[in-house]
Parts: C-alpha cells; sequence; structure tokens
C-alpha cells in the first residue's frame, strides 16, 4: 500500500507517539530534560519533512482537499472518517509545526517541562488531525478533543492564578463543542444514508428551512465560541493574558486560528440563502469585536495582551478575507497566517526573553534594548514585520485580503483598516518604549543579550520570512 | 429434574458463598481479609460462569425466568461485584480489618438481586427488594464511627419506613387490582385494559420504590448519606450494583404494566430532578465518594429520562448509555482504590490537591474517565452521548436533548473543580504508593475504553445488535 494514501494519518499519530514518549520518560531531578524536548522536535521536524513532501506533490491548480482518505468508523449512524489537505491547511500545518519548532527550547524554562512538552506534541497532533480532517465527524473529534489538554496546559504551565478564568473559558469553550455535536448528529439523522459528511458538502445539503437555521446557526455558534468576539471575548482574552510561558502562549493562541479554520472550511459563501444574513450579523460582530479589541490593546499595559489584541485583530482580519464570495484571496490567506504565525512566534519569545531579564535584574522597562544590539535588531526586525512594513510574505497578502475587503464593503474595509491601525500602534509603542534611550545611560545596568546561536536562529526565521516577501513558496508546489 | 432447575445454579452458588463464608468464619481461627476475598471471588466467578453458560435454560415454573435479558444484567451485575470485592479485598487488607460482614452482606445483596431479576411473582420481588434494601443500609455501616451510628440509625430508620411503604404499597395494590401474584397475568390485566386511578397508584408506588433504590431523586438522600460515611467499598459496591440492578427491574416493570401515562410523568420529574441535582451536587460537594455518588444520580436521571420516552429503541439505547457510564465509573472507584495517604484512603476533595505531581498515572486516570463522563472524544464516553442523541432525535425529543446538555455543562464544572484540584493546586501531603492492582485496572479500563473508539465499527455494530436481540427474546 502506498504511503502516500496513510501520510495524513501519520502526520498525526508521529506527534501523539511523541506525546506518550514523553509522557512516560522519567523526569530528573534538576528537572533539566533535554531528552524530551529532543523527542518533542525529532516529531515535530519528522512532521515538517512529511509536510514538505506534500507540498512538492501538492497540485496547486486544483480546487478542494487533496490526498483524501478514509477510514469506516461505524455503522449505525454510518460515519466515515475522511482526511485531506490543500494549499491552506498545508500551509496552517506548516506554520505550527515551525512554532514550536522555534517554541520548543524555550519550554526547558517553565516549572512544569514534562508537562509542557508531552501536552504541546499533543495538542500538536490534534491540531494536525483538525487542520486535515475532511468530513464532519472528524472535525467535531479534534474540534473537542483540544479542550482537555489545552484546559489543563493552561491550568499547569500557564500558572493562572484565578481558577474561575479557566472554568468559564471551559465552559465557553464546552458549550460551543456541545453545540456542534449536536449539529453534526442532526445531520447524520437528516442524511442517514450518506457515506460520511464532508466538510464542503454541509453547504450543498438540501434541508428544510428550520433545519438550515438550526445547522447553520450551530455552525456559526460553536466556531465564534472560539474565536474572542465581543462580548464574550473577555473570557478568552483574561486567560491568554494572563498566560506566563511563551509556548503555553502561543498554543493557547492558536485555539481563535481553530475557529477562524472551521469557518473557512465550511465555506460560509455558499451558505443557503434562507440563512446568509448570519454572514451579515456575523461581519458586523467581527468588525466591532476587533475594534474593540484594538482598542483595548493599545490602552493596556502588559506585552502579552497587546500581542493578544493583535493576533485576534488579524484573526478576524483573515476570518472576514474568507467569508467573502470568492475563493481567490484563500491562497494569500493561507500565505498571510504562514508568515503572521512565525513573526508572533519568534515576538512572543523574544518579548518573554526581555521581561525574564528585566524581572531577574529589576529593571525599568523603557529603553530595556538600548544597550543590547543583537535582541533589539530582532525585535524591532519582527515588529516591523508583523506591522505590515514589506518584510515578509504578510505586507503582499495582507494587501491583497484588504484590497478585496475594500472592494466588497468600503464601510467595513475602513473598519478593519482602522483596527489594524490602531493595533500596529500598539506594537509600535512598544518598541518605541522598549528602545527609547532617555531612560537609560551608558553605565546603568542591563540586560545580557541573547546567545549568538539563538541570534542566528532567529536571523535565519528572518532571511526565510525576507524570501517569502519576494516568492512565498519558494518555487515548490508547482 | 435437575436439569429443570440447573439454570438456578448463579443464585445457588452465591448463596453456598454466603454459608461457607458464615462456617469459615465460625470454625476457621486463621482468618485474614483475603481469605473471604478469595472465597467470594471462586464463587460469584463460578456463578458469573454459570449464569453465561445456562443463559437461554429456564426454569418452566411461573415464578422465575431465566432469559438472555435476565442472563445479561446478571452477568454485569456479577462482574462489577468481582472488580468491585477484588479492590475491596485490598481495602480491607490495608486497613487490617476484618472483611468477612462486608463479603457476607454483599454476596446476599446479590443473591437477592439475581432473585429480583430474574423472579415472575410480585411476593418474590418484593422481599428480594426488601432484603437487598435492608442488607445495603447494613452494608453502609462498615465505616462508621460511634458518633454517627446513632444518627445513622435514625436516618435508616426513616428510609426503612418509606421504603416499605412504598413496596408493600406498591404489592399489595396489584394483587388487589389484578388477583394475582405472577406477572403473566399481571401482564395480561394491564395489556387487555386502561389502567384506573387505583391501578396508576399501584404502579406508581412500586416504580418509585426501585427508584428508592436506584438512589434516584428525590430518593436519593440515603445515597448521598451512604456515600459520606460509609467506607470506600461499600460507597462503591452500593452505588455500581444498586443502580444496575434497578435498570435492569425498572425495565422489566414498564414491559409488565404497559406504562400508562401517568407514570410517564413520575420519570419525567424524577429524571429531571436527579439529573439537576446530580449535575449542582457534583460542583458543591467536597467529598469525592459524595462527588461521584452525585455523578451517579446525574446519568441514573439520563436513564430515567430515557425510560420516560417509552420507546422501545430508545430503552435499547439507555442500557448501551449506561454500560458506557458503568465501564468509566468502574475505572473512577478503581482511582480512588489508588489515593492513600499513611494508609488512610483519602475522601476529600483537598486531600488530593497537587496529587498528579507524584501519583500522576491515577491522576491521568481521573482526567480521561472525567472527560469520558463528559463525552468528550475520543473516549467512549462520546459514544454514550451519540446514542443518546440519536436515540432522543428519533423520538423527536428536542426539549430534553437541550435540557441534558445544559445540565452536562453544570456537571462539567463540578469536574474541573476535581481536575483543578488534583492538577492544578499545590500538593499538601505525600502519597503512599499505589497497589500495583490499582494500576492495571486503569490500563485495562482505559485500554478499553480507548479500543472501542479507535474501532467502534465491528464492537459497536455487535454491542447494539446483542442489546437489540436481549429486548427481542428476553423480555
Amino acid at each position: 500500500m502506498e504511503i502516500t494514501s496513510h501520510i495524513l494519518l501519520i502526520l498525526m499519530l508521529v506527534p501523539f507517539f511523541g506525546f506518550l514518549f514523553v509522557l512516560m520518560s522519567q523526569e530528573d531531578k534538576q528537572k533539566k530534560i533535554y531528552n524530551g524536548v529532543a523527542v518533542a522536535e525529532f516529531a515535530v521536524c519528522c512532521n515538517i519533512l512529511l509536510l514538505g513532501k506534500l507540498l512538492t506533490e501538492i497540485d496547486l491548480s486544483q480546487n478542494g482537499l487533496q490526498f483524501l482518505s478514509s477510514y469506516n468508523w461505524l455503522e449505525q449512524p454510518h460515519i466515515k472518517i475522511s482526511f485531506g489537505i490543500d494549499i491552506f491547511s498545508l500551509m496552517i500545518a506548516l506554520a505550527i509545526h515551525l512554532m514550536l519548532v522555534i517554541g520548543l527550547p524555550f519550554a526547558k524554562n517553565s516549572q512544569h517541562p514534562k508537562l509542557l512538552i508531552s501536552l504541546s506534541l499533543l495538542m500538536i497532533s490534534l491540531l494536525t488531525g483538525f487542520l486535515i480532517s475532511a468530513d464532519i465527524f472528524s472535525f467535531y473529534i479534534f474540534f473537542t478533543a483540544m479542550l482537555f489538554p489545552l484546559f489543563v496546559l493552561i491550568g499547569t504551565v500557564g500558572e493562572i492564578r484565578k481558577s474561575s478564568w479557566m472554568f468559564r473559558f471551559f465552559i465557553y469553550n464546552f458549550l460551543g463543542s456541545i453545540i456542534l455535536f449536536l449539529v453534526v448528529c442532526t445531520l447524520y439523522q437528516y442524511h442517514p444514508q450518506t457515506e460520511g459528511i464532508l466538510l464542503e458538502q454541509v453547504a450543498k445539503l438540501r434541508l428544510p428551512r428550520i433545519y438550515e437555521y438550526w445547522i447553520w446557526g450551530g455552525i456559526f455558534a460553536a466556531l465564534l465560541s472560539r474565536i474572542p468576539i465581543w462580548p464574550f471575548h473577555y473570557w478568552i482574552a483574561s486567560i491568554t493574558g494572563a498566560i506566563q510561558n511563551p509556548l503555553a502562549f502561543l498554543l493557547v493562541n492558536l485555539i481563535p486560528l481553530t475557529g477562524v479554520y472551521g469557518l473557512v472550511r465550511f465555506c460560509p459563501k455558499t451558505v443557503p440563502e434562507s440563512v446568509s444574513y448570519m454572514l451579515t450579523v456575523l461581519e458586523i460582530i467581527a468588525a466591532i469585536s476587533m475594534l474593540f479589541i484594538a482598542m483595548i490593546g493599545l490602552i493596556n499595559k502588559d506585552n502579552r495582551y497587546k500581542l493578544f489584541s493583535f493576533m485576534t485583530v488579524y484573526y478576524i482580519i483573515f476570518l472576514l478575507g474568507a467569508l467573502l464570495p470568492t475563493n481567490r484571496i484563500l491562497l494569500n490567506i493561507g500565505y498571510s497566517i504562514f508568515a503572521f504565525l512565525i513573526i508572533i512566534t519568534v515576538l512572543e519569545v523574544l518579548a518573554d526573553y526581555i521581561r525574564e531579564e528585566q524581572q531577574r535584574n529589576n529593571l525599568n522597562f523603557y529603553g530595556i534594548l538600548c544597550y543590547s544590539p543583537r535582541i533589539a535588531l530582532l525585535y524591532s526586525f519582527f515588529t516591523l514585520a508583523a506591522v505590515g512594513f514589506p518584510l515578509s510574505a504578510l505586507f503582499i497578502n495582507n494587501f491583497v485580503i484588504l484590497s478585496y475587503l475594500f472592494r466588497y464593503n468600503f464601510n467595513l474595509g475602513l473598519v478593519i483598516m482602522i483596527a489594524i491601525i490602531v493595533s500596529s500602534a500598539s506594537l509600535l509603542k512598544e518598541l518605541y518604549l522598549l528602545k527609547d534611550n532617555r531612560y537609560v545611560h551608558s553605565d546603568s545596568v542591563c540586560i545580557s543579550d541573547i546567545s549568538r546561536s539563538v541570534f542566528i536562529g532567529l536571523s535565519s526565521i528572518g532571511v526565510l520570512l525576507l524570501i517569502s516577501f519576494f516568492n512565498p513558496l519558494l518555487g515548490i508546489g508547482g | 429434574m435437575l436439569v429443570k432447575y440447573i439454570s438456578l445454579l448463579p443464585e445457588c452458588l452465591l448463596a453456598l458463598n454466603i454459608i461457607v463464608m458464615m462456617l469459615v468464619h465460625l470454625f476457621r481461627t486463621e482468618q485474614t481479609p483475603k481469605t473471604f476475598m478469595t472465597i467470594s471471588k471462586f464463587f460469584i466467578g463460578t456463578a458469573l460462569v454459570s449464569c453465561i453458560v445456562f443463559y437461554n435454560l429456564d426454569v418452566k415454573e411461573n415464578w422465575y425466568i431465566n432469559s438472555p435479558y435476565t442472563a445479561f444484567f446478571k452477568s454485569v451485575i456479577l462482574v462489577t461485584a468481582l472488580v468491585s470485592n477484588f479492590f475491596a479485598g485490598k481495602w480491607f487488607l490495608n486497613q487490617n480489618r476484618s472483611s468477612f460482614v462486608y463479603y457476607e452482606l454483599g454476596s446476599l445483596i446479590l443473591v437477592s438481586l439475581c432473585m429480583a431479576i430474574s423472579c415472575t411473582h410480585l411476593c418474590i420481588l418484593g422481599v428480594a427488594l426488601g432484603i437487598t434494601f435492608l442488607v445495603g443500609m447494613k452494608l453502609s455501616c462498615i465505616g462508621d464511627n460511634v458518633i454517627e451510628q446513632d444518627t445513622a440509625k435514625k436516618e435508616q430508620l426513616i428510609y426503612g419506613i418509606i421504603f416499605g411503604v412504598f413496596l408493600i404499597g406498591g404489592i399489595a395494590g396489584i394483587y388487589y387490582q389484578t388477583h394475582s401474584w405472577f406477572y403473566d397475568e399481571i401482564y395480561t390485566y394491564y395489556h387487555q385494559q386502561k389502567s384506573s386511578f387505583y391501578d396508576n397508584v399501584a404502579i406508581a408506588s412500586l416504580i418509585v420504590c426501585v427508584m428508592f433504590l436506584m438512589g434516584v431523586a428525590p430518593f436519593h438522600l440515603w445515597f448521598i448519606q451512604i456515600a459520606r460515611r460509609a467506607a470506600l467499598p461499600s460507597a462503591s459496591y452500593l452505588n455500581l450494583i444498586l443502580p444496575t440492578a434497578g435498570i435492569a427491574i425498572l425495565t422489566m416493570l414498564i414491559y409488565l404494566f404497559n406504562a400508562p401515562e401517568s407514570i410517564k410523568r413520575i420519570f419525567l420529574i424524577c429524571g429531571c430532578l436527579s439529573v439537576v441535582l446530580g449535575a449542582i451536587g457534583t460542583g458543591n460537594r467536597k467529598n469525592l465518594k459524595q462527588i461521584f455518588t452525585c455523578v451517579g444520580l446525574f446519568y441514573d436521571g439520563i436513564i430515567i429520562l430515557l425510560f420516560s420516552c417509552f420507546n422501545e429503541k430508545i430503552v435499547q439505547q439507555s442500557t448501551i448509555y449506561y454500560l458506557i457510564y458503568l465501564i468509566s465509573i468502574l475505572g473512577i472507584y478503581i482511582c480512588l482504590y489508588g489515593i492513600r495517604k499513611r494508609g488512610e484512603y483519602l475522601c476529600s476533595i483537598d486531600d488530593i490537591s497537587g496529587m498528579a505531581e507524584v501519583k500522576p498515572y491515577v491522576a491521568s486516570g481521573l482526567l480521561i474517565f472525567s472527560a469520558s463522563f463528559l463525552g468528550i472524544p475520543p473516549l467512549l464516553g462520546m459514544l454514550g452521548n451519540l446514542t443518546l442523541v440519536n436515540g432522543l432525535l428519533v423520538v423527536k425529543q428536542y426539549d430534553l436533548l437541550i435540557f441534558i446538555f445544559i445540565m452536562l455543562t453544570f456537571l462539567a464544572y463540578g469536574l474541573l473543580k476535581l481536575i483543578k484540584s488534583v492538577y492544578f493546586d499545590k500538593r499538601l501531603y505525600g502519597f503512599d504508593r499505589v497497589d500495583k492492582s490499582v494500576y492495571w485496572g486503569l490500563f485495562i479500563n482505559a485500554c478499553f475504553l480507548l479500543w472501542v473508539v479507535t474501532d467502534p465499527g465491528r464492537i459497536w455494530a455487535n454491542v447494539r445488535m446483542f442489546i437489540g436481540t436481549l429486548f427481542t427474546t428476553g423480555i
């Protein structure tokens, strides 16, 4: 049997076995589990190679999911688990894996390194499963399965002080999962003869009006429960803003992405006419949310919250772009998310390093980067790339997405533009304060700069991003 | 003649178990907790085997029936008792206490429950239920301290009177209306004519009595009290065995009485109350045994709610749903047997704070089984929820469905508190070494939980077909 037919399953299983391995490994007394990190890096790198193989074989001219493979799962109701991938999900999967490669070495600093590494691998396995799921049932399984590892991750590694935040966060997401479960069961009940309902088929199913309301309303509600949409943004924001570990922060911030990805996958641009007004409502809520969150990010002093608000604003832009009645910019969104996730990862890793150094040396936040040239250079580069300077694939692709958004609805485009400016301003303000030399003298204590190896590693990521500005796929994929 | 009565072998073996244990208690000088565990293991094991082997042999008397349905439920009860007794033995060994009373009473409950499931005579049912209740009360006293014994006696008297009134009232009422003790004649009576008000009162009284035994709300208080007061073996034994037998008996009674409309309301009210109280109670309790009794109350409530539909398919699916729950709760009790500090079994949620740090496998067990309760994929609980939703969608009970899932979020809150304590809170105490059998028990249970979900196609289809056959041929 050809390995390509099971490659998607292997993609999911490799990190899962890594998770089992790390979970059962012995933790030494000094809590230096370099072995665990090495196993995790190995598992993730294996997956990156597999994703690279898929990237070389994927046909960009073909619409829809490729490398489809199905597995019979249940007889009554007849449920087939199907996996498939397209360039959009492939780019996101690749970005998530690269994110983990960058973030994993910093797991050693955590109080619970073993748990963090094992849960990160489990999350990656589940996220990969989520990204490659092609039918509604497997989509639901991975959508919900992430909840418990995430909850444990937040509670143990995140060091959240208020447990009520965690409970609300879980229950809010759990409610979303329940709604999706009921929707999935309703669909199977209504189409029992179907051999697994593919995600793209949902919009084409003929249902009575009342069912359409319930199913599409349910899908929107379930997926929006993952995105910090106003007025429920607080539960997610409070959690992500309080997480102390950079890897945990990044993993938790992938949750809104699952909501965005889900909405893209269900292809709401082809929703039945009777429920199309829901899309308008969704757009209005999304626009309000992004403006609201961008404002909070600007006035909030916490660096993590600023990054969270910046990420949320961009996620919502990607969501609104994906909701446009065209398929043309889907690839741009994929490229953009790819660059965006890598930039955010590096920024968070650097920000965490700065925070730790600042706390250790008891320094003032202002001008902290003045005498640390390496970290200052990297931080500036990635901040400028994040806010949209022509330094990565983010620039050109966001430009395309925004131009389409303006063309579709000028007012909406304007609101989005304001939100981008505000959230970018909050990041630039942060950078300015970090490099403000009015508060620093040459004889004052400074933070130690990052090591040369870390500098070279992170710089090479910068170079990769710079190349992606000119050619996002580096000639791979046809 | 002997062949005719060979299907009574499980009951006979269980009765023999009681006699042998009594003789050993009287005449053997060297007794350890393990002695009675071994005896009961042997007799329950052989009873289980005989139950499975002679599943289709009937006595052909009109007071007793042995069908695949009764054999299946008796087997489930015996397997649960076997597992429960095995871990209880470890408990008595660790506590260095005599296990005679526990195993003796446990076996007595098993005999009476097997009789209650198989009998087709109202008097035998009444006697069996009565014995079960009284012995259950006595069993719950194991582990009582002297101060609590007086209060317990008063409570037990009250519960006993209420139970007795319902039981005697129900049986007498049914006999008065039908003029028969036998199920076949009662079946004919209720299926040939519309039941009157007095009929309904009598049926309701008997059904409520069974619900009382199961600890379904509003008769759940005695169960909650047992969970608080009783030792871990008694609490787990009663929590696992009584509801299982209750469901088997209740299903028979529904078929027997042709379930009039007014009874539906009783099921609906009791089910809703149990779900609400179970879900809220899980979050409000501190005692681990009580927390899982509340979880049990929640799931019993769902079963009762499903029964309220009085649809054959739904009743079948509720059995599957219950079996899934049973596997998870069994796993939870195995976990509880692994939580000890200086020889003492810990029962408070505060006692297990930070346990994940030193006992990661037991903590993982609690996490996995809790997730299974909530139906989080890819665990077995998800298949349970799938069965539940499919069943309720077929009969268009949308309001029930929404109600159950809303309450599930409340249950989630309670279970999250437990996970928070185990995983996120700072460790206060050290924990004793966990017995290897606990790890094995957890491993087998968790593997089963995952295995069924990884490839449910064949297993699931067979289980559904099997349960379907039980109901069509058995009752």
